[in-house]
C-alpha cells in the first residue's frame, strides 16, 4: 500500500554543505513516516547540490531536489511552496532540525481535531551550539496558557495574545488549502522576511491549534543571518511600512503586538549593527517612527500596562519618544550612551516600585 | 529530558540501550528511542545491584548506557566493559570528571549533563544545565601544558615537581628550551625518562614568543595551558581547570594567582582578579568574555585556552616583539572567545624577584608597549565594532598608565607623549574619558589630562620611535 503523505517540509538551502546533512536525516529519523521534503538550493556554491541530490536519488518518493539562481530565503520557500501536493507545509531552515516525534504528534494532533485546522502552532526549543544547552523558547510560558493541551484550537479573533508569539514562520505549519485561500507566499528579495506574514496569516486564520513540539533552534553561531552587523539591517525598514500599511487598514487588535514588534526589533538591530550601519538606520528608524500615529504608541503604552507592567510601559513609551525625537535620537547612534540610558530608564523604573 | 532528547535527535542510531532509572521520564525516552528508530533495542532497569548490573551489560552486549540522576556513583563502578554512548543526567554536586576518566579509554561518545544548582540560577538568564560533551579522538591528549624555557636551571626543579605531581595520563608537559646555555635542557631530560608525559623540544634561541609558538605547533590537547619554567603551580590547578572547562565547553578557563617572593618565600594571593560572577557561573556572552579582558591583569599563564578555537582563529604569538608578547595574544584571544569560565582559587605561584625578569624592567624597553599596540589596533579596527574599539582604548589606558608609574625619570615625559598621540588613534577626549567613567580606570585621568596640556603647549609630533621591535 502506498503511503499517504500528508506534511512537506520546505528547506531553502544556501551554501549549507555543513548542516542540510543533519536536517534531512532529522526529518528521516521521524516516528512517522508521512512526510515528503523538498530541498530548494538557492544557487549554492559550495557542496549542497551533491548532497541534496544525493538525498533525492537514494528517496526518489519522498525528497525532491531544486536548484534555482540565487533568489534569497524568500524567493526559494516560494519555489518549494508551489511544488507542494500534500495537506499540510512547514518550513524548516536549513541549519535547525526536528525533534524525533514531530510529525507524529503534528499529524496526531490534526488527525484528533473536528474541524482541521488552518495552522499548527508549534513550540521550537532553543539550542546554544557552543554548551549544547537547550532552552525554553521565548514565548513558552503564554503558549502554555493559550494552548493548555496538545491539538487545542483557538480563533485568532478570539484570542488577541496569539500574535505576541515569536514571529518565526519556521513554527507555523500552514494547511495547502489555507494557503491558497489566501494567496499567500513571501515578498522576495529582502530579508527578515517572517515579520509581516506572522500578523497577515495569524488574522487570516480562523482556526489555529497548539501542539507543543517543534525543532530546535540553533543560537549563538556569527553565520546566522540574525548575526550579521551589516547593511541587511537596513531591510527591516520595508518590511515595518509594510506592517505599518496593514495596520491603517483598520486592523485595532494588531497594533499593540505590532507596536511591540516594531519598538522590539528596532532596538535589537540597532544593538546588533556596526558603527556605520548604526547611523543609517537610526536615521532611517526615525523617518519612519515619525509617520507612526501618537494613536499607536498611546495604545503601546496602555496596552504593555495592562499585560505586562508599568515598568514596560514606562521602558517603551520613552524608547520610543526617543527614536521619534529630532535631537534625541542621537542617543542611539553610539552604544555606549544606549546603554547608559537604558541603565538609567531601569533604575528609575526600580526606584518608582518601590516607592509604589 | 529535553536535554537528552536534543542530543538523542542529533545521533543516528545509537545500537543497544539500557537506560538505569525509573518513572515516567523513563518510560518517556524509552518510548521515544523505540519508536524513533534510533535503538535496536531498549531495556530499563531500575535495581541499584551493581554486581547484577555488570552481569547484565556484559552479557548482553549493551552499546549504550543512559542513566537518570542519583545514579552517578553506580555507574562509577560499572565501568568495564566498551560502550560506544554514555548519556548521563546527573546533579549539580555529582563528580562528572571522575566518571569522565574511569569511562574515557573504552567509551566512544561521553555525554553528561549536569543540572545547575538552584541558587545559581535564580533570577538570572543561565541554561539549566550544563553539558559535558565528549567524543573520542585518535590522540588520547586532553590537555597540553606548554613551558618555554631559557637559562631558568635554578628554578625548572620546583616548576617540574608541581606540575608532574598530578598524576593523569591524559596530559602532556612540552617543555621548549629555546637555546638555554645553562644546561637546563639536561635537566628536563632527567626528569622526561622517568615520566613520560614530559617531552623536551629543542630548538635554537628565538626569543619567548617563536618557544610559545613551536609547543602550540607540536601540542596534541584538546585544551593547552601556557607555564613559565620560573614559576610553580598548585598540584591541582590544571586538574581543576580541565575539569571546569570540560564541563559547558568553555573556550577559556581561568583561576587565581599568588604572588610568589622568591627571597622571603612569602605568597600573597592577588586580589581584584574577577573571579566572580558571571565568569563562575561560566559566561557565553562574548561581551562579557572581552569585558574580563580590560578587568584582568595580563596572565596568560594561569589560563587554558580550547585548542580548536586556538587554530580556527590562527591565534599565535607574535615572534616580532621583543618582549611582553603574552599581552597582544591575551587580548586577540579575548576579544575573539566566545565562553570564559573562572575557577575561584589561587592555584598558580608568579614568581617575583628572579634577575633579569622583563616584567621588572622600568626603562626604554617599556616602549615595546608602542608596537603592541599598533599591532592590536591593526587587529581591532577593521572590525568597526565600536564596543570592541572602547575596550581596546580601555586597555591601553591601563597598560600606559601601569608603564607610567614605574618607568624612569627621564623617558616619562616621552613615553607620556606617545602615549597620549597612541590613545588618541582610537577615541577623543570626551569619549576616553566617559570610558573611564562607565568602565573604569578613573586611575588614569590624571596622567591622561596632564599628557593632553603637553601636547597642546608643544603642539609638535614626535616621530614614532620603533624601538621593541627586533
Amino acid at each position: 500500500m502506498k503511503t499517504e503523505y500528508a506534511i512537506t517540509f520546505v528547506i531553502p538551502a544556501y551554501n549549507a554543505e555543513k548542516t542540510l546533512g543533519r536536517t534531512v536525516d532529522s526529518i528521516l529519523g521521524q516516528t512517522d513516516g508521512r512526510y515528503r521534503i523538498i530541498i530548494v538550493d538557492d544557487g549554492s556554491v559550495d557542496q549542497t547540490a551533491g548532497i541534496g541530490q544525493k538525498y533525492a536519488s537514494r528517496y526518489p518518493d519522498q525528497i525532491r531536489y531544486v536548484c534555482q539562481t540565487n533568489k534569497g530565503q524568500s524567493g526559494a520557500r516560494n519555489t518549494g511552496l508551489r511544488m507542494v501536493e500534500t495537506a499540510y507545509v512547514s518550513f524548516l531552515d536549513s541549519d535547525d532540525w526536528l525533534m524525533t516525534d514531530y510529525v507524529e504528534r503534528i499529524l496526531g494532533g490534526i488527525a484528533g481535531a473536528e474541524e482541521p485546522p488552518e495552522m499548527v502552532m508549534t513550540l521550537p526549543v532553543i539550542y546554544h551550539e557552543q554548551s549544547h544547552a537547550v532552552r525554553d523558547w521565548y514565548d513558552k510560558e503564554l503558549f502554555v496558557q493559550i494552548f493548555p493541551v496538545d491539538g487545542h484550537i483557538v480563533k485568532p479573533a478570539a484570542e488577541e495574545r496569539l500574535y505576541q508569539f515569536e514571529v518565526n514562520i519556521c513554527r507555523k505549519v500552514l494547511s495547502m488549502e489555507f494557503v491558497r485561500r489566501t494567496h499567500f507566499s513571501f515578498r522576495e528579495k529582502i530579508k527578515w522576511e517572517d515579520v509581516c506574514p506572522h500578523f497577515y496569516l495569524l488574522s487570516e486564520c480562523h482556526r489555529c491549534m497548539g501542539v507543543s513540539v517543534g525543532f530546535y533552534y540553533r543560537v549563538g553561531e556569527s553565520t546566522q543571518t540574525t548575526a550579521q552587523t551589516g547593511s541587511s539591517r537596513m531591510d527591516i525598514l520595508p518590511v515595518f511600512e509594510e506592517l505599518l500599511a496593514y495596520l491603517g487598514e483598520g486592523r485595532e487588535e494588531l497594533v499593540f503586538p505590532a507596536m511591540r514588534v516594531i519598538l522590539r526589533f528596532s532596538l535589537w538591530c540597532i544593538r546588533m549593527s556596526d558603527r556605520q550601519t548604526r547611523k543609517k538606520l537610526v536615521d532611517g528608524l526615525y523617518v519612519f517612527f515619525r509617520k507612526i500615529p501618537n494613536r499607536y504608541i498611546r495604545i503601546l503604552r496602555r496596552e504593555s500596562k495592562r499585560q505586562y507592567s508599568a515598568m514596560d510601559a514606562l521602558q517603551y513609551a520613552l524608547l520610543a519618544a526617543a527614536l521619534r525625537h529630532r535631537i534625541c535620537r542621537f542617543l542611539f547612534y553610539d552604544y555606549l550612551l544606549q546603554d547608559i540610558c537604558e541603565k538609567v530608564i531601569k533604575k528609575t523604573g526600580k526606584v518608582q516600585n518601590r516607592v509604589a | 529530558m529535553e536535554q537528552l532528547k536534543s542530543y538523542l535527535s542529533r545521533q543516528r542510531f545509537i545500537g543497544k540501550a539500557l537506560i538505569l532509572g525509573s518513572g515516567s521520564d523513563v518510560t518517556e525516552l524509552s518510548f521515544y528511542l523505540e519508536h524513533g528508530r534510533k535503538a535496536s533495542g531498549v531495556a530499563v532497569c531500575g535495581e541499584r545491584d551493581v554486581d547484577a548490573l555488570r552481569q547484565m551489560v556484559a552479557a548482553s552486549g549493551i552499546d549504550t548506557l543512559i542513566f537518570m540522576r542519583e545514579w552517578t556513583e553506580i555507574v562509577c563502578q560499572l565501568a568495564d566493559s566498551p560502550l560506544r554512548y554514555l548519556i548521563g543526567r546527573l546533579q549539580a554536586q555529582d563528580d562528572y570528571f571522575s566518571l569522565w576518566e574511569r569511562y574515557r579509554e573504552q567509551t566512544e561518545h561521553i555525554y553528561l549533563a549536569r543540572e545547575r544548582d538552584r541558587r545559581v540560577r535564580q533570577g538570572r538568564d543561565v541554561a539549566r544545565y550544563e553539558v559535558l560533551s565528549w567524543d573520542k579522538t585518535a590522540s588520547p591528549t586532553e590537555l597540553s601544558v606548554i613551558i618555554p624555557v631559557y637559562n631558568v636551571r635554578a628554578y625548572l626543579g620546583e616548576c617540574l615537581e608541581s606540575l608532574t605531581a598530578w598524576q593523569a595520563s591524559y596530559v602532556e608537559y612540552l617543555f621548549v628550551d629555546d637555546g638555554s646555555t645553562d644546561g637546563s635542557a639536561e635537566v628536563i631530560d632527567s626528569y622526561a625518562q622517568n615520566d613520560k608525559r614530559i617531552r623536551l623540544i629543542r630548538k635554537e634561541n628565538g626569543g619567548c614568543a617563536s618557544a610559545r609558538n613551536c609547543g602550540l605547533r607540536e601540542a596534541q590537547g584538546r585544551y593547552v595551558g601556557f607555564v613559565d619554567a620560573d614559576d610553580f603551580v598548585d598540584r591541582e590547578m590544571f586538574h581543576k581547570l580541565l575539569a571546569r572547562a570540560m564541563m559547558g565547553g568553555y573556550e577559556l578557563a581561568y583561576c587565581g594567582y599568588q604572588e610568589y617572593d622568591t627571597e622571603t618565600g612569602s605568597a600573597v594571593k592577588v586580589v581584584n582578579d574577577c573571579l566572580q560572577e558571571p565568569y563562575l557561573t561560566g559566561s557565553y556572552r562574548p561581551d562579557q568574555v572581552q569585558r574580563l579582558m580590560i578587568r584582568t591583569r595580563v596572565a596568560i599563564w594561569r589560563c587554558i585556552y580550547k585548542r580548536a578555537f586556538l587554530t580556527e582563529n590562527n591565534l599565535t604569538f607574535h615572534e616580532k616583539l621583543a618582549r611582553f608578547d603574552d599581552l597582544p595574544f591575551k587580548i586577540e584571544s579575548g576579544f575573539l572567545a566566545k565562553s570564559a569560565v573562572c575557577v575561584p582559587e589561587h592555584l598558580y605561584y608568579y614568581r617575583l624577584g628572579r634577575p633579569g625578569q622583563d616584567v621588572a624592567c622600568t626603562d626604554e624597553r617599556l616602549f615595546v608597549h608602542f608596537a603592541i599596540f599598533r599591532l592590536l589596533d591593526q587587529a581591532v579596527l577593521p572590525g568597526k565594532d565600536q564596543r570592541l574599539i572602547d575596550y581596546l582604548q580601555v586597555v591601553k589606558l591601563y597598560t600606559h598608565g601601569y608603564a607610567l608609574a614605574k618607568i624612569d625619570r627621564k623617558y616619562y615625559a616621552e613615553y607620556l607623549r606617545e602615549a597620549r598621540r597612541q590613545l588618541d588613534r582610537t577615541a577623543g577626549t570626551v569619549r576616553t574619558l566617559l570610558l573611564m567613567l562607565v568602565y573604569g580606570g578613573g586611575g588614569n585621568v590624571g596622567w591622561y589630562l596632564k599628557s593632553g596640556i603637553r601636547r597642546d603647549s608643544r603642539g609638535a609630533k614626535t616621530q614614532e620611535r620603533g624601538i621593541g621591535i627586533k
